[in-house]
């Protein structure tokens, strides 16, 4: 993987290790400068082992996420590579004809004259970049094995000069070795593996190609890689390849006319990847050769005044887009895997603290025997680096057997494509991986290390609550001045930070050095790099004004740049920037009531998401975009807000729980302990809390969002009532089904189809354009139309006609009245005209001149948006305004053909996904018209799609593969393939739930390390617990109940969260028309996992503390 | 008062039958108890053959200097201490031979125990805390919180229910301990050093309110101390030494 966020990747690589190695500096420093310091942190590690397991579980996850990112990163990058350069072999360029020429409004043809091919040969000829420019054609033609009893009907068959072909070495058997095509007899075909795959066919095989229904007989000579040569022209597509006569032989002169060509192509000189580094420089001189020629031969090269082909550096390209797809796949991870980071990061801070705790009385002594806060820092970094270095190392090790499970498991999601990933990873990824982990883990350790060490002396030795010896700080002159500074000074470091992120970079480190080195000289000499690292390490940060100035400064940066992520993060920032400046106050003495405090301040941030979009646009009259990193902030503020809401108002849910299940019998002491010590403690709960929230909001938000998805587009509904569909092509048309079955025979597949509907689809290359014209509401006459219950009431209202004159393409289908009956498509909207669904279908079927068309025609086709004018607006009272179209009439084809329809309804996107024509995202338009006007205006159809809905107990699947049999066309089960899909996007789906599910390890690991410190720090408490009564199980099962209790509180916040976000985005059309699904059936399962594997992890301190010595306990202190 | 050596029949040759005897009598019966923990480098004699008798009702306190093995005793009597030889009756059954769920069980609704650092459970409340041994004991939530509130206005802190125990003063905090070993009505309370971590003034109170609650309950307390002045309170003195009782100091009977 050469980039990563449109940044080099060895450049991330030398940064990451620049910043590795500040941190190594820091530690060496503080090894040669303070040796015992370094000797005392390194003590700790040995003393507790269950405890540094923990700790190095905790630090590996960073390591581990980003080590999967990007080797599956590089084994994507390396397999699309390797996948894309042994498919093209010799060809670098296509020369190809344009697609569509809207402006012109007519369909241009689809094919290359000869005169193109020789003008391009003469231009180039003696230019040694290339070893030959030749033509190719191809066609989808059936292919049988009747030994095998196979047959594929959709089969590329490629015909190539085979002379050139082999002069290029261009074409390869499935095992790498040279296929001469000279040697090929006159009825012999080279087919690839997918056909061998599909045809159960060999060297050797009798196979037979259809053309017009005739068949005619070949020998398989070999088997070809699959290439763009042997027919591999989309993912996964079956083909073949013959020698250029035997093809125009098998073809004939109408379907192959041997002037044409269906593309040229271009072999660079050198082999296979040295054509590669003068591409760009080939591919804008062909540009200038074909340019060049459309000025000396207007008619050949131009076709209304513009080019009729074009050039594509098909390798480069491809190339490209294997770097495009590892670097998205890259990014997705890392995207995904920021949750377990931030859980990781979250268990880094808890643990230290934990550490800080067990050790505050020993710190404390030291403190008062002479110690420096700056002297435990380095002694809590020297020891925390000895983890954070052990960690990367098993991160690393770990994150790579993860990453080839990965790939392992997306070879089985792929499997039916035909296609796998290679596992790879480079040193440059090992390094960045290695690298970014031990500077995370560092920058964490480093905070929690100057938190850990603001101890108060008096309260450490005695072991008793900070709050007890709170330090009270009369308002001094002096000391009101040092905070404006402090906060001022903060302010600018904010600015400079936001604005140049180098500050943050540099700066941090370089501050910390001199922090601990204690340089003032050099702290004066530069003081702008202290802004942000001085200020913020210092001991006392004011971490409200940093909330508070940095969620104002992104609340106007985000309004600025109409940004959502930068918005949202700031108003959910500020809020919490507040409220803890509030918290700061005294007011004769007293602090402000903190549970009103922070249940106002969470409560306003979780209102702010959870509001819809919309308010936030219009209270700052702004238009806010945000994209799929919106998933994370939202999970990390909705997290942190909840998480506040639930530790403030623990005692109010401990009260509720107490009140519902306190008086079971004898467990009632242990239901309220096991409560209680929760809530008692806050900082470690609400952490812990927090990680295990935050996994199962990202693991339920994307399972939620995902399966809705899948449910949408791959349920029942989408087949829009059929069962089978079928697809001819040109070259083997079969417009009457039911004609061909009775011709060839097959009366029990016959007897199975109940209802045979028909789109006849035109050609959807250089597609007859549309012509708009638009009758709009007139507001003048908006009453006239409304009920006096708001209903719609069919009333010709005063309209007043827009005509646009631009022409768009769109595929045009005509539907016959069996297509009309079978089918079960919802439609979205329906024009004001009509009562019902059933009215408009029944136009259709009357053969009216009205259309229905796909949703993107009305937003896009017709030329509303470009107008300005909003063709869904309705008037005022009519609040179903998605549902009601105005009078649109428009004009489809051209000349004599043109005809004027109107548009009646809009199919819905989800039920009408297979009368979508062109099927692809970001296609043309569907146009479906009656089948008698679709004939007027496209003529001869260039396929004809087959909807078969079939009668009650019959199988589908044999009536699609009896179609195939008989007719020899490509025929699908619905239902079989959408499971099929829906098997692959399940089991891609948790493949991402898996890797989202590693940071439970985090939230886990906390309730183990919470749960080993509670034996300890309870011993004597449980030695009273047992002495007053409380059975040695009881004890246990106390401390399981506790851990579960916040284990559930974690599942049950984050389950909440997520489901409330993807109501939100659901219920305000984020996803369209798609509705929201929950897939319980995924989400119970992984919920019950993680609170059965919190208990497992618990249940050995549990076990512990109930094997408690009472008498030993009651000694202990 | 005088100091007296202990004249038990079991004292040297101590028999089974006649411990049991004695058990039917005395509520604290133990006869010649072992106990040696596994030190660091040499084990360690903390009890070499401890005997004594504690009659039902009785005030007792155990004297001694540090490491004489008082606390091991107390440990040992109430079981929440194995012994490695001899016998211990409490109540007339052998506490030794019971099994741990069953000792359990009972120290939840016969025993009750002050120790010397309070040891509330600081999560919870006073009353809370005071509750505690009812429902273990399976007394239900209402009657529990109504015996607790009893339990904390026989020590005068009936108004500070609802605190927790980092918002009381160490005499408090004690009384809050002595509220929950009284309140399921045991009939033997142990105190280790109950009034150790206490002033004088606090530590004169709180053996004030254990004096008065054993006239008026007639329950037995055993009592670990190092202060004269708390021993002297007693209607006995056990002394111990090297893991031995030396001998005892009546101070008054019985009764009287």
């Amino acid at each position: 993987m050469e980039e990563l966020f449109g940044l080099p990747t060895i450049r991330l690589m030398w940064i990451v290790v620049a910043i590795a190695g500040v941190a190594a500096a820091v530690i060496a420093f503080i090894f040669f400068k303070r040796p015992i310091l370094v000797r005392m942190g390194l003590r700790n590690i040995p003393r507790r082992r269950a405890q540094t397991v923990l700790v190095t579980m905790g630090l590996t996850l960073a390591t581990i996420i980003v080590t999967i990112a990007f080797s599956t990163g590089d084994s994507l990058a390396v397999s699309i590579r390797g996948l894309a350069l042994d498919s093209l072999e010799r060809i670098d360029h296509f020369i190809e004809p344009e697609e569509i020429d809207t402006s012109a409004g007519e369909g241009v043809g689809d094919t290359i004259p000869d005169q193109v091919l020789r003008d391009l040969q003469a231009y180039f000829a003696g230019d040694e970049r290339i070893d030959a420019i030749f033509g190719s054609r191809f066609e989808l033609v059936p292919i049988e094995h009747p030994e095998a009893g196979l047959i594929e009907p959709q089969f590329f068959l490629v015909g190539v000069d085979p002379a050139l072909a082999d002069r290029l070495n261009a074409v390869r058997d499935e095992d790498g070795d040279l296929l001469r095509l000279t040697e090929l007899a006159p009825n012999e075909v080279v087919i690839n593996e997918i056909a061998a795959r599909e045809l159960d066919a060999e060297p050797g095989d009798e196979v037979r190609l259809y053309v017009l229904g005739q068949p005619r007989q070949y020998t398989v000579a070999a088997i070809g890689r699959d290439a763009v040569l042997t027919g591999n022209l989309d993912a996964g597509a079956a083909g073949g390849l013959l020698s250029m006569a035997q093809y125009q032989d098998l073809l004939g002169s109408r379907l192959s006319p041997p002037d044409q060509w269906d593309t040229i192509l271009v072999s660079g000189a050198g082999g296979v990847n040295a054509p590669l580094q003068f591409s760009d420089a080939l591919d804008d001189d062909i540009n200038r050769a074909l340019a060049g020629l459309q000025r000396t031969k207007p008619d050949l090269y131009l076709s209304n005044g513009l080019p009729r082909f074009a050039t594509d550096p098909i390798k480069a390209d491809s190339l490209e887009g294997a770097e495009f797809i590892a670097s998205a796949f890259t990014t997705l991870f890392l995207f995904m895997g920021s949750f377990s980071v931030a859980a990781g990061i979250l268990l880094i801070f808890l643990i230290f603290a934990m550490l800080a705790e067990e050790r505050k009385p020993e710190m404390g002594i030291a403190r008062a025997v002479g110690m420096q806060r700056n002297d435990l820092i380095q002694t809590f970094i020297s020891e925390g680096m000895v983890y954070n270095v052990g960690a990367a190392v098993i991160g690393v090790v770990l994150g790579l057997l993860f990453a080839v499970g990965l790939i392992a498991a997306l070879n089985q999601g792929f499997e039916s494509f035909g296609f796998q990933f290679t596992w790879t990873v480079t040193i440059k990824s090992l390094v960045i991986s290695a690298c970014i982990g031990i500077v995370i883990t560092f920058i964490t350790v480093v905070f929690s290390s100057f938190r850990a060490s603001r101890l108060n002396i008096v309260a450490a030795i005695r072991d008793v609550p900070e709050g007890q010896y709170e330090e009270t700080y009369p308002l001094t002159p002096r000391r009101v001045l040092r905070n404006v500074l402090g906060v001022f000074t903060t302010a600018i470091g904010i600015v400079l930070v936001l604005t140049t992120p180098w500050t943050l970079i540099l700066g941090a480190p370089i501050a910390l050095f001199l922090q601990l080195t204690g340089n003032r000289r050099a702290r004066r000499l530069i003081p702008w790099i202290l802004l942000f690292g001085w200020r913020v390490l210092r001991w006392n940060p004011q971490w409200w004004v940093l909330f508070l100035v940095g969620g104002l400064y992104l609340v106007n940066l985000g309004l600025g740049q109409e940004s959502l992520f930068l918005y949202i993060a700031g108003v959910s920032l500020a809020p919490l920037g507040i409220v803890m400046g509030l918290n700061k106050l005294r007011m004769r003495g007293r602090r402000i009531n903190q549970r009103l405090l922070y249940t106002v301040g969470a409560g306003v941030v979780m209102f702010l998401w959870f509001i819809p979009n919309d308010w936030h646009e219009n209270f700052f009259n702004n238009n806010l975009n945000g994209g799929p990193e919106l998933f994370v902030l939202a999970g990390t503020m909705l997290t942190a807000a909840g998480t506040l809401l639930l530790i403030f108002n623990l005692d109010l849910i401990v009260g509720a729980i107490r009140a519902v299940v306190g008086g079971v019998g004898r467990l009632a002491p242990v239901i309220r302990t096991a409560a209680a010590y929760p809530a008692a403690a806050r900082y470690r709960t609400g952490m812990t809390i927090a990680m295990i929230a935050l996994i199962t909001f990202a693991l339920v938000n994307f399972s939620t969002i995902n399966a809705s998805f899948s449910q949408a587009f791959t349920g029942g509904d989408t087949a829009g009532g059929f069962e089978v569909l079928a697809f001819n092509t040109e070259i083997n048309e079969t417009s009457d089904i039911r004609a061909g079955l009775a011709e060839a025979g097959a009366s029990d597949v016959l007897a199975d189809i109940e209802n045979a509907g028909r789109i006849e689809a035109g050609p959807e290359r250089g597609t007859r354009a549309v012509t708009v014209l638009a009758e709009r509401w007139n507001p003048v006459s908006e009453e006239h139309i409304l009920d006096s219950d708001g209903e719609i009431r069919v009333v010709e209202p005063d309209l007043s006609t827009v005509a646009f004159d631009k022409r768009q393409a769109v595929v045009v289908g005509g539907v016959n009245d069996e297509f009309i009956a079978g089918q079960e498509i919802k439609l979205q909207a329906i024009s004001y005209r009509y009562d019902d669904e059933r009215d408009v279908w029944s136009a259709l079927a009357g053969g009216e001149m009205v259309a229905v068309v796909t949703v993107d025609a009305i937003d896009g086709a017709f030329g509303f948006n470009e107008s300005g004018l909003d063709p869904w607006s309705t008037p005022d009272g009519v609040t179903d305004e998605s549902t009601r179209l105005p009078r649109i009439v428009v004009e489809v084809g051209l000349g004599a053909s043109a005809r004027q329809v109107e548009v009646i309804g809009v199919l819905e996107r989800v039920s009408g996904a297979f009368v979508d024509l062109d099927g692809e995202e970001g296609g043309l338009p569907t146009l479906l018209l009656p089948e008698s006007i679709a004939d007027q205006v496209i003529g001869q159809s260039e396929t004809t799609r087959h909807y078969i809905s079939t009668r009650d107990g019959a199988d589908s699947l044999d009536v699609a593969q009896g179609i195939e049999r008989e007719l020899r066309i490509f025929a699908v089960d619905i239902q079989g393939e959408l499971k099929r899909q829906q098997s692959t996007q399940s089991s891609i789906l948790a493949l991402f739930q898996g890797f989202i599910g590693i940071g439970l390890v985090a939230g886990l690991a906390a309730l183990g390390v919470i749960a080993l410190r509670a034996v300890v720090e309870r011993r004597q408490q449980i030695g009273v617990l047992r002495a007053i009564g409380f059975q040695a199980r009881l004890v246990g099962f106390e401390l399981l109940l506790e851990m579960g209790f916040i284990a559930l509180l974690g599942l049950g916040l984050g389950t909440a969260l997520a489901l409330g976000l993807a109501w939100r985005l659901f219920a305000e059309g984020t996803f369209g028309e798609i509705d929201m699904y929950v897939p319980l059936g995924t989400i119970l399962p992984i919920l019950f996992g993680a609170f059965i594997a919190s208990l497992v992890l618990t249940y050995f301190p549990a076990r512990q503390a109930a094997r408690t010595t009472i008498a030993e306990a009651l000694r202990y202190e | 008062m005088t100091l007296r050596p202990l004249d038990l029949e079991a004292e040297s040759a101590p028999q089974k039958s006649a411990a049991a005897r004695a058990a039917t009598d005395s509520i604290i019966v133990a006869r010649d108890v072992h106990k040696t923990y596994a030190g660091a480098g040499q084990p360690v004699h903390a009890l070499r053959g401890a005997t004594l008798d504690v009659a039902r009702g009785e005030m007792v306190t155990i004297m001694g200097p540090s490491g004489c093995g008082k606390t091991t005793l107390l440990n040992c009597l109430s079981g929440l201490e194995t012994i490695d030889q001899g016998e211990i009756y409490v109540e007339g059954r052998s506490i030794h031979d019971m099994p741990d769920t069953e000792r359990t069980d009972h120290r939840a609704r016969r025993m009750g125990f002050i120790f010397q650092f309070y040891n509330l459970l600081p999560v919870l409340s006073s009353i809370e805390n005071v509750e505690l041994p009812l429902l273990l004991g399976g007394v239900g939530q209402r009657e529990s919180r109504e015996r607790a509130m009893l339990a904390l206005e026989q020590v005068d802190l009936g108004d500070w229910a609802g605190h927790r125990p980092a918002q009381l003063s160490g005499g408090q905090r004690q009384r809050v301990t002595i509220a929950r070993a009284l309140v399921n009505d045991p009939a033997i309370v142990w105190g280790d050093e109950p009034t150790g971590d206490l002033d004088s003034t606090n530590a004169s109170q709180i053996m004030d309110l254990l004096e008065d609650l054993n006239d008026r309950n007639q329950q037995t307390f055993v009592i670990v101390t190092h202060d004269e002045n708390i021993g002297r309170r007693a209607n006995r003195t056990i002394h111990m030494r090297d893991g031995l009782i030396e001998g005892e100091t009546i101070h008054r009977q019985l009764g009287t």
